[in-house]
């Protein structure tokens, strides 16, 4: 097996909210020392999650773990208000990396419900960022995953209706669930901003263009990465061979057979070291493949984490 | 001692700047776009004057624009209604808010400072904005 190329979407790994979520860690690590307890996995990424591990981060699951008046840093799936109030009930020293975007989905969630509202969340059952927005009003949301679950779905009797979504699911899939419960229900109501993440857009964007020219594509990203695993369903649906990796080793044997150009691309907790390691085990079977990049869209979205942190990390770095 | 006249107590967050996937055009949400904020919330008549839970926390006026801005939104419009409901919803006791969205660097052919929109949100029986002072 020999490749004449190897093509690497554009934007692909790191989005704004992952990026400000790691350096928030950072930040904390070196303004209050180790260890510093992280509420879930900062990111779906093990590769992330160990290297923090390694420089004395602790993370949990349940804040009631925590000792008294440590730091915790919330992860950037969000949290709900019922861990918020334990934090503070343990006195803890809590620093919110939780991504910007799912903050606004929680506030809308909150004005949907002192409205009135009773809610339809289009999400992934026991994911952990569906898991914080659902309880934001545990009582006026009903999570739906597929299109065929919004067929089925039976409503308690309401006034208002309202649609709300987790922000990494693919666009298209939430159009198909979107469409069966707008049938149902016209007269449920949509939010004025679009809760998807434009990072999940660009990227399904990117690697559907590099589905349509590459026989087969390898999405670099963890199991447990939401994003990740629907960047592999796009290229898939948009005509490629298609395999979700961490590591060259997951490669299954004969995936790139009849392969000429392979394209690459990472989910969005994915670091480019993770996306560096493919590549060099595909160069050792194809040292003369050119690697081409194909950008669909440059972005510039940031996140900026708290200047009181970065002011503290400075002082004591 | 009792304050004699009217009051027109006002909370600012001038200059916030914001990035996110925010314009009309498509390559505007899909890149990203810088917009400057301006918040003004006016309180209440009724606040007492020097209450700290009364207040406005100024940090979290900044986070919720940024925030809210971290939502794809094809106008600016938008924006700034949300970011106003929001700032209603979280602080009761504000009874009237101007958000000024500007672009520094909007996609248009000709040299400009900015290009933005402005809105003033009135609770339901507040005083029209500027009618306190």
């Amino acid at each position: 097996m020999s490749l004449d190329r190897i093509v690497l979407a554009a934007p692909r790994g790191f989005c704004a909210g992952v990026a400000y979520a790691i350096e928030i860690v950072e930040l904390a690590l070196k303004a209050h020392g180790a260890p510093v307890y992280v509420r879930h996995a900062i990111v779906h990424n093990r590769h992330v999650v160990e290297s923090f591990e390694r420089q004395g981060v602790i993370f949990v699951e349940d804040v009631n773990a925590i000792p008294s008046g440590s730091v915790v840093v919330f992860s950037a799936h969000g949290v709900s208000p019922t861990v918020r109030a334990d934090a503070h009930a343990r006195g803890l020293r809590v620093i919110d990396a939780t991504c910007p975007l799912v903050t606004k989905v929680h506030n809308e969630a909150r004005r949907y419900a002192a409205a009135g509202f009773l809610m339809v969340y289009i999400g992934h059952r026991g994911h952990v960022e569906a898991e914080g927005a659902m309880g934001v009003a545990p009582d006026r949301m009903i999570l739906v995953e597929t299109p065929e679950e919004a067929e089925a779905l039976q409503l308690p009797p309401h006034d208002r209706l309202a649609l709300v979504t987790q922000t990494t699911l693919s666009v298209d899939e939430v159009n198909a669930t979107t469409a069966v419960l707008r049938r149902r229900f016209p007269h449920l109501e949509q939010p004025k901003k679009e809760d998807i993440c434009y990072a999940t857009t660009n990227r399904q964007g990117a690697v559907k263009a590099l589905a349509e020219r590459s026989q087969a594509v390898i999405v670099v990203g963890d199991p447990t990465s939401s994003n990740s695993n629907r960047l592999a369903e796009v290229a898939e649906a948009s005509g490629a061979r298609s395999i979700r990796v961490m590591s060259p080793e997951e490669i299954p044997a004969g995936f790139l057979d009849g392969v000429s150009e392979i394209g690459i691309t990472s989910g969005a907790s994915t670091p480019e070291e993770l996306v560096e390691n493919i590549i060099g085990r595909l160069l050792e079977t194809s040292p003369n493949a050119p690697i081409e990049v194909l950008e669909t869209v440059e972005e510039k979205v940031a996140f900026l984490p708290h200047r009181d942190l970065i002011a503290l990390a400075q002082a004591k770095g | 001692m009792e304050s004699r006249g009217t009051a027109e107590r006002l909370v600012y967050a001038l200059g916030i700047r914001l990035c996110g996937p925010i314009g009309f055009r498509p390559e505007e949400r899909a890149s990203g776009t810088v917009v400057d904020a301006d918040i003004i919330a006016r309180l209440a008549p009724s606040v007492r004057v020097g209450s700290l839970e009364d207040s406005v926390d100024y940090a979290a006026l900044c986070r919720l624009a940024h925030a809210e801005a971290a939502a794809e939104t094809e106008l600016l419009e938008t924006l700034a209604e949300e970011i106003a409901d929001e700032v209603f919803a979280r602080w009761p006791q504000v009874d009237a808010v101007q958000v000024k969205l500007i672009k520094p660097a909007a996609p248009v052919d000709l040299p400009v400072q900015g290009l933005g929109f402005r809105l003033t949100k009135i609770r339901p029986g507040g005083l029209p904005w500027g009618g306190a002072a």
